[in-house]
């Protein structure tokens, strides 16, 4: 029996939880101050459920994620600030372009690295993250290191809800498809696909850039819900963290990545913990994950406890 | 019928000559078996036929047609796969999607059909699930269509193996050591499902193997290789009895 969309489940589902979240903002049980934080929560979602296209489906690490960010942030300002159309038409058009400047980036550092045979990918990505920094620095029409502020404020909790779950759907629906198996076996066996008729540069290409589409979008989505983006919003560190949500959620687990993406957003002010202390825990969390299990934490967490109890069991007796 | 003929081909890596002026010839619908000691350049040669390597002077025809500077993907919608000497499956998809992916290049969806959740999207991926469960049961593989492929037995993997080279549909088959880590049992096994997906699909099969003996009953031909080109073409019997051969240490 086909599915006929998705699963109807995970479609209620996801309109439940945008029911709950909304009556809670509507009838002022979620303040403006958590409302704000559920945003950049679903900000992350959209960055961190992309990044697992990249990196978990298709196999290419990619350490440039807040760049493409950045380039979407900065893009989708600076045309929202100067066409012609009325505020939230220009907003839509801004979110758009930038995301298509993001996926140009993309498309353009990757392109040559995927060439090469190895993991190249990886160090050009590292470098594209840095360029793009420094470069954003060094523009005074930019801003530079001090940013641009006073951005008009655009990213209502329904858009940011709506848009991320486009991107879900969209990225389910992908996965469903032939394309979607031809990009989780290419990591598998590139040869083998290749054999199978897959053309796998062009795939590596497409899904790579599509990936940083969904960041671009997400950086301008950003802008307009803090209003004031700066260089070092999005350094190295913050493209790390978004690899850690998705090794914590399961590479090519697109369900942990939104719950690790959820719980790690909101964790640093549920604990009221500062930025350094979130590194580490971040980081001590992602090590634990790739020493005790090959998947996910948090779907897995049943053979997680399994596996832990029988290793205790094996030393006693 | 001529399939594929190889013409005076020649391959130089690092100024070695791996492969000599090789010409090779494989009819339609025939079985070749390929043999000959190690570094011989029998897996070179698939790479050469399949088009992982590009070879420096010489012409492979495909049906008549030129095909000599095709891509991979090119070769493999003209109908040729191939299987790879280190086990090829995609040990983390399930049994069934590791035929499906066979299947790539027929099924006829858009991108825009994928996203828009069309009738066609439904239909097509309906119609293949109905061939991948036939190819499955054929191999004695439908049991086991939700498991990993990684976790089945060598057997099966063989087995599976091949029912994803058929899923693409070949003219030629390439089998580069198919019964790789099975028993002599299992290999005699193997090589009556060689024999019923040439005569079902007629399918022309060339097949790198190490053992003459198992070649001896499928086999319409056997071809020796040494140093990177043909030394011998003949019946199995006839190389088997063949003195001159009987020093080449086959691996």
């Amino acid at each position: 029996m086909t599915k006929r969309f998705l699963s109807y489940k995970g479609l209620l589902l996801l309109f439940g939880i945008y029911l709950v979240l909304l009556i809670g903002i509507k009838s002022e049980m979620i303040n403006f101050y958590w409302e704000g934080i559920f945003k950049l929560a679903l900000i992350n979602i959209i960055l961190v459920v992309s990044l697992n296209l990249a990196t978990g489906l298709l196999g290419q690490l990619n350490l440039a994620h807040s760049a493409f960010m950045a380039i979407g942030a900065y893009t989708c300002v600076f045309i929202t600030r100067n066409l012609f159309f009325p505020g939230f038409i220009n907003f839509l058009f801004g979110l758009f372009l930038g995301g298509m400047a993001a996926m140009i980036f993309a498309y353009l550092i990757s392109a040559p690295a995927m060439k090469i045979p190895g993991n190249y990918l990886i160090i050009a990505t590292i470098a594209a993250n840095e360029i793009i920094k420094d470069l954003i620095i060094n523009l005074n029409i930019l801003g530079g290191s001090s940013g641009i502020h006073g951005i008009n404020y655009y990213s209502n909790f329904s858009f940011v809800y709506l848009i991320m779950a486009l991107i879900i759907i969209f990225i389910y629906v992908i996965k469903d498809s032939k394309y979607g198996r031809a990009i989780m076996c290419i990591p598998q066996n590139e040869m083998l696909a290749k054999s199978c008729g897959i053309d796998t540069f062009h795939s590596k290409l497409f899904v790579f850039s599509i990936a940083a589409f969904f960041a671009g979008v997400a950086g301008g989505l950003y802008a307009h819900e803090m209003t004031v983006i700066e260089p070092n919003m999005f350094d190295f560190s913050y493209s790390l963290e978004l690899l850690a949500m998705v090794i914590i959620g399961g590479l090519g687990n697109i369900i942990g990545s939104i719950v690790s993406a959820f719980i790690f957003s909101l964790m640093p002010y549920v604990f009221n913990i500062g930025s350094e202390l979130k590194v580490i825990i971040h980081v001590v969390i992602m090590i634990l994950v790739i020493i005790f299990m090959k998947k996910s934490l948090i779907l897995d967490y049943k053979r997680f406890l399994m596996d832990t109890w029988s290793d205790v069991k094996k030393k006693i007796w | 019928m001529v399939l594929l003929k190889l013409n005076k081909l020649n391959l130089i890596f690092n100024d070695m000559r791996i492969i000599r002026d090789l010409d090779f010839v494989v009819e339609g619908k025939e079985i070749v078996g390929l043999i000959g000691a190690t570094q011989s350049g029998k897996t070179v040669l698939f790479d050469l036929i399949s088009g992982f390597y590009k070879a420096n002077t010489g012409k492979i025809y495909f049906e008549g047609d030129d095909i000599t500077k095709f891509s991979v993907e090119k070769k493999s919608q003209l109908g040729i796969a191939r299987t790879f000497q280190n086990g090829s499956i995609f040990s983390e998809l399930s049994v069934k999607d590791n035929v499906k992916i066979g299947f790539y290049n027929f099924i006829n969806y858009s991108l825009k059909s994928v996203i828009l959740r069309s009738k066609k999207f439904f239909d097509e991926e309906k119609r293949l699930s109905d061939e991948v469960y036939n190819v499955l049961k054929m191999f004695g593989l439908e049991y086991y269509e939700n498991l990993l492929a990684g976790d089945l037995s060598y057997g099966l993997q063989g087995k599976l193996d091949i029912a994803r080279a058929i899923a693409c549909g070949p003219k030629l088959l390439l089998l580069d050591r198919p019964t790789n880590g099975m028993d002599k049992n299992e290999a005699e096994e193997f090589m009556d499902i060689i024999k019923m997906v040439n005569k079902k699909f007629s399918t022309a099969i060339v097949l790198i193997e190490n053992d003459i003996d198992l070649m001896m009953n499928i086999c319409d031909r056997v071809v020796v290789m040494e140093y990177g080109t043909v030394i011998a073409s003949d019946k199995p019997v006839e190389i088997k009895n063949n003195q001159a051969l009987a020093s080449i240490s086959f691996s």
